[in-house]
């Protein structure tokens, strides 16, 4: 009608009101639902002549002018406006439907942006280096790492990579900045850089001639270090520094931002020795390679399967590939992060099932403003766009107040993240993720949307709804509609539930799992001691007995020992092992972790003696070479005689025949989820090893034990810094970061996608109890006692849910497969969860039926009767 | 029923009596609009009935004269309704027009011979 939209609204909304009260009065006078209901629209057959003459008496909106040549664009623009203003009318006249619609909106809208933000910092955004596409990791299957002549022979061989590059990972005591710290750095070819595209922000890249042995010792600084200890001073470039107490010269500072090697803060050359370069069994370069243009990653494998052949460089290594730098980075994480991306869809999927429920109720009850609207002359289309706009403007409003939940949402996450987790960064919003959240709202505004738009426009005027209630709307087929909707969001809550059970039950059984030793008030460290000072093994066997002395004699402190490895740290050095007397090495030779540990070492951390003894003072350096095995090893190795007395080398640098002595229990190393591996230990005396843990079990839990620590070995070396101090216990909680961080999510998404839906369920049984007053009244008249109108309205609540239930648990079954990889000793079907799961929801449902139930029961049938 | 001509009811004699018919009606009490067909219709023995098409356009129109006002009431447990009440100019109006049609009344009875002897 043209007419402003309040003026409008208030028409249609009189004139729907009178049509209600002409079809309740023709049904109390007797007539059938059917009949009342033609003779109802009847009122309304002179629709032309209504809107003629409403058109005469009102003022009418000015449309905009049609110039010549002007499209029709922008009266569609005009009657979007007017859409947009009626919209707001309606929804701002329905606040507790649009506040519940907003709310439910904004947790979903929120929970999935917050969410993939976190994919898109790890798994979407491109490497910050130039065409990060032709960027590779050489793999070397088998081993991970590549020996120095494996970088040579590639290096001058290869005609796939326009560049390669390596690095070691290396760690420095750094003085000559604010304070002295323990830096994680690399050692890095002059070549590296210049793969990955990366030019110094101050000074210039490594050379060449800066690599071999006795080359200069030059240093680039990365972007935080230089903050952080050079005050961002420009002028760095030329200083002197000193690198485990000898000088290095600072020639550049890198860019910010993500670098690669990932969380390395000091780069020096990587002077490959005489030894390194030939060296076939020494493991440790990481290579990159940026392909030339032109060439595919199966023409570039093809050539490398030429260079270096499968079994030729020694029995563990198995061929070699190129792999996408960005997949290397993360395909570990990707299975997690997908899992939580779905798993958020899942509840963005209920969200908009309940507020497609709700508006389909809403549209039932505007039933009669519709049919005014068709015969004053809106068209079917005018009628489904309207209410599309008015989803869509709900979804705006849920979108704003959905970024404001994310932005939350974010914080929490970062406060969470295991920084296990590469590339992650600060996680944040960026265009990318904006963008995602304008998408995600303007499809969930046309997927709860449009259900009801089009059920709503199929109305009335045809009389082909057979509709069996006291007002024009509702009715068998939305009732069916609404049940669906129900049905749907209690199978996908199934599915999560069922799945954040599975990682619940898995993270329980992992923390259960015995590790081997005990953790309780075991403090722990690392100090490296650096060349020139502790260059002999005397050298550095005389600092270890000072230190152990010291600790032992601090209060508090009971008992100490010393390793090369400890448990869920940094750094497991593996050897092939050789047996017997035989010193060839073959492919698939037996292997081992190496440890140097000093006496007290398996009393300290209670791993127990199962046979033959463990070492003692007299096991030095002079003494003859012995070794302890785990059980592990004794078992795979030696699984029908006794180890004790049997010989065995380990292939390193400083290799000797040594006899075993004791075999002990075996430990959980690196990973609480992983089986113990074999292990082989040795005298500290008889290797002392250049990098100490100590661990330093206290009487109690002590505050403060880490400075004392701090003040032991700085009372022996002044310049020895201490790092990596925690407990064991806190090194452990470290550990189970990941597992603990999706089994968190998944457990508030499936609490999240539990309470929408006791939400939606309540809805329609409160409103199918609504529209069932009178049948209920009957019911009651005719001696229904109380207990039975509870018992069928639940019955109907339980029956939805049932249906749903059974939907959702052949939907978890197929779908939990993909969470097997995640799991520990718990099957991806496991039946106490699959139990657990409709228990749980059953319970629940009854909750939310009670209400609308004992309503129901107490229905008045005099007043029910008596109703409309 | 049977001797009224239901066109010339209709085109003639209802347009001029329209705007009385309602105004009287919301003199006690304010009314909705379903509320006025229901009692005009009672009340004329079914001789006379509104449409939607002529009953809305005609309580706008006399709203827009000001002569009675709309206010939507709300009671509990219903929907609100639009309610029509007469303003003090209304009353005038309807206190005019009573007169006027008494008169002309009157002075077509006298004509047509229907005026009790």
């Amino acid at each position: 009608m043209r007419l402003e939209p309040a003026r409008e609204a208030a028409i249609v909304e009189e004139l729907a009101e009178h049509l209600d009260d002409c079809y309740a009065e023709l049904l109390a006078g007797g007539a059938t639902a059917d009949e009342a209901y033609r003779a109802a629209l009847a009122e309304l057959s002179g629709g032309e002549a209504l809107a003629r003459g409403l058109r005469r008496v009102e003022r009418q909106a000015v449309p905009e002018p049609v110039v010549a040549g002007a499209n029709r664009r922008t009266s569609v623009v005009a009657d979007l406006w007017q859409d947009l203003r009626y919209g707001a009318r309606v929804l701002a006249k329905q606040p507790g439907l649009s506040l519940t619609a907003v709310l439910m909106l904004a947790l979903g809208i929120g929970a999935t942006t917050a969410i993939f933000s976190v994919v898109n910092a790890v798994l979407l955004r491109p490497l910050p280096f130039p065409e990060p596409e032709n960027l590779m990791l050489v793999e070397a299957k088998g081993v991970g790492n590549f020996a120095a002549p494996d970088f040579r022979d590639l290096a001058a061989q290869n005609r796939s990579f326009a560049r390669l590059g390596a690095y070691a990972n290396a760690t420095f005591n750094l003085s000559g900045g604010s304070e002295p710290e323990r830096i994680n750095g690399a050692r890095i070819s002059a070549s590296l850089l210049p793969t990955l595209g990366v030019q110094p922000l101050y000074g210039r890249n490594l050379t060449p001639e800066e690599e071999p042995e006795g080359g200069d010792r030059v240093v680039l600084l990365g972007h935080g270090l230089w903050q952080r200890q050079f005050g961002a001073d420009a002028g760095v470039v030329g200083r002197t520094v000193r690198l485990d107490g000898q000088s290095f010269t600072v020639i550049g500072v890198l860019p910010p931002g993500d670098n690669l090697p990932a969380d390395k803060e000091l780069f020096v050359p990587l002077t490959l020795s005489a030894f390194d370069l030939n060296n076939y069994q020494g493991f440790f370069l990481t290579l990159v390679a940026r392909l030339k243009s032109g060439v595919t990653r199966a023409q570039a494998n093809a050539e490398l399967a030429t260079i270096i052949k499968p079994g030729e460089r020694g029995p563990r290594f198995g061929g070699v590939r190129v792999i996408g730098l960005q997949e290397a980075l993360v395909g570990d994480v990707r299975p997690m992060m997908l899992m939580l991306m779905g798993a958020v869809g899942f509840v963005m999927l209920i969200a908009c099932a309940n507020l497609a429920n709700l508006l389909l109720a809403a549209a039932a009850r505007r039933q009669q403003e519709i049919i005014v609207r068709l015969s004053l002359g809106a068209n079917r289309g005018r009628v489904v766009r309207q209410f599309l706009t008015e989803s869509l403007l709900l979804a705006s409003l849920g979108g704003s107040a959905g970024l404001l939940v994310a932005w939350w949402g974010m914080a929490l996450i970062n406060a969470l993240l295991p920084s296990a987790i590469p590339r992650i960064g600060v996680v944040g919003v960026d265009v990318r993720v904006l963008g995602f959240t304008l998408a995600l709202t303007v499809a969930a505004g046309l997927l709860f949307g449009t259900l009801p738009a089009l059920r709503a426009s199929q109305t009335a005027l045809t009389g082909a709804l057979k509709e069996g209630s006291r007002t024009l709307g509702g009715g068998p087929g939305r009732q069916r509609m609404r049940a669906t909707l129900v049905v749907s969001q209690v199978a996908l809550t199934v599915v999560l539930l069922t799945g954040a059970g599975l990682l619940i039950r898995s993270f329980v059984r992992l923390q259960q799992t015995p590790l081997g030793f005990r953790p309780e008030r075991l403090l722990t460290a690392r100090i490296t001691l650096p060349r020139p000072a502790y260059a002999t093994p005397q050298q550095r066997q005389s600092f270890t007995r000072r230190l152990l002395e010291e600790m032992r004699g601090q209060p508090g402190m009971q008992e100490a020992a010393l390793t090369s490895s400890l448990p869920f740290a940094a750094g497991n050095p593996g050897f092939v092992i050789l047996m017997n007397g035989r010193e060839e090495v073959r492919p698939g030779m037996p292997t081992a972790n190496f440890r140097s540990v000093t006496p007290d070492y398996f009393r300290v951390l209670g791993i127990p003696l199962r046979r033959g003894r463990e070492f003692s003072g007299a096991d030095d350096e002079r003494a003859p070479m012995v070794a302890v095995i785990n059980e592990t090893m004794a078992r795979r190795y030696w699984p029908d005689t006794d180890p004790i007395g049997q010989r065995i080398k380990e292939t390193s640098n400083t290799a000797a025949w040594r006899e075993i002595v004791g075999v002990v229990g075996s430990v959980r190393h690196r990973d609480r989820g992983e089986e113990p591996r074999p292990e082989m230990f040795v005298p500290w005396s008889q290797s002392p090893a250049p990098t100490l843990n100590l661990a330093v079990r206290t009487q109690a839990e002590l505050a403060g034990a880490g400075a004392t620590l701090r003040r032991a070995v700085t009372a022996i070396d002044a310049n020895l810094p201490v790092f990596e101090v925690s407990t064991m216990d806190e090194r452990l909680f470290e550990s189970v970061a990941q597992p603990r961080f999706r089994t968190a999510l998944l457990g508030v998404f499936a609490a999240l996608a539990l309470v929408m839906s006791v939400v939606g369920l309540y809805a329609v049984v409160a409103f199918s109890v609504a529209q069932r007053t009178h049948e209920l009244g009957i019911r009651v008249a005719l001696g229904a006692q109380r207990r039975d109108v509870i018992g069928l309205v639940l019955g109907q609540g339980l029956k939805l849910v049932g249906i749903g239930i059974v939907i959702g648990l052949g939907g978890a079954w197929a779908l939990t497969r993909v969470l097997t990889t995640l799991l520990y000793e718990v099957k991806p079907t496991d039946h106490l969860t699959f139990l657990a799961v409709p228990v749980l929801l059953v319970a629940v449902s009854i909750l939310a039926c009670w209400l609308p139930a004992r309503r129901a029961a107490g229905v008045d049938p005099i007043t029910a009767l008596r109703y409309e | 029923m049977t001797n009224i001509d239901q066109r010339m009811l209709d085109r003639e004699l209802k347009k001029g009596s329209a705007e009385l018919l309602i105004l009287s009606l919301v003199e006690d009490r304010p009314r909705h609009g379903y509320d006025l067909k229901r009692l005009i219709e009672a009340r004329s023995g079914g001789v006379l009935r509104f449409n939607v098409a002529s009953l809305y356009p005609l309580l706008y129109r006399l709203e827009k004269r000001g002569w009675i006002k709309g206010r939507w009431v709300e009671k509990t447990g219903q929907r609100r309704r639009r309610c029509y009440g007469l303003t003090p100019e209304g009353r005038k109006v309807l206190a005019s027009q009573r007169s006027t049609w008494q008169a002309f009344v009157a002075a077509i009875n006298r004509i047509t011979g229907l005026e009790s002897a």
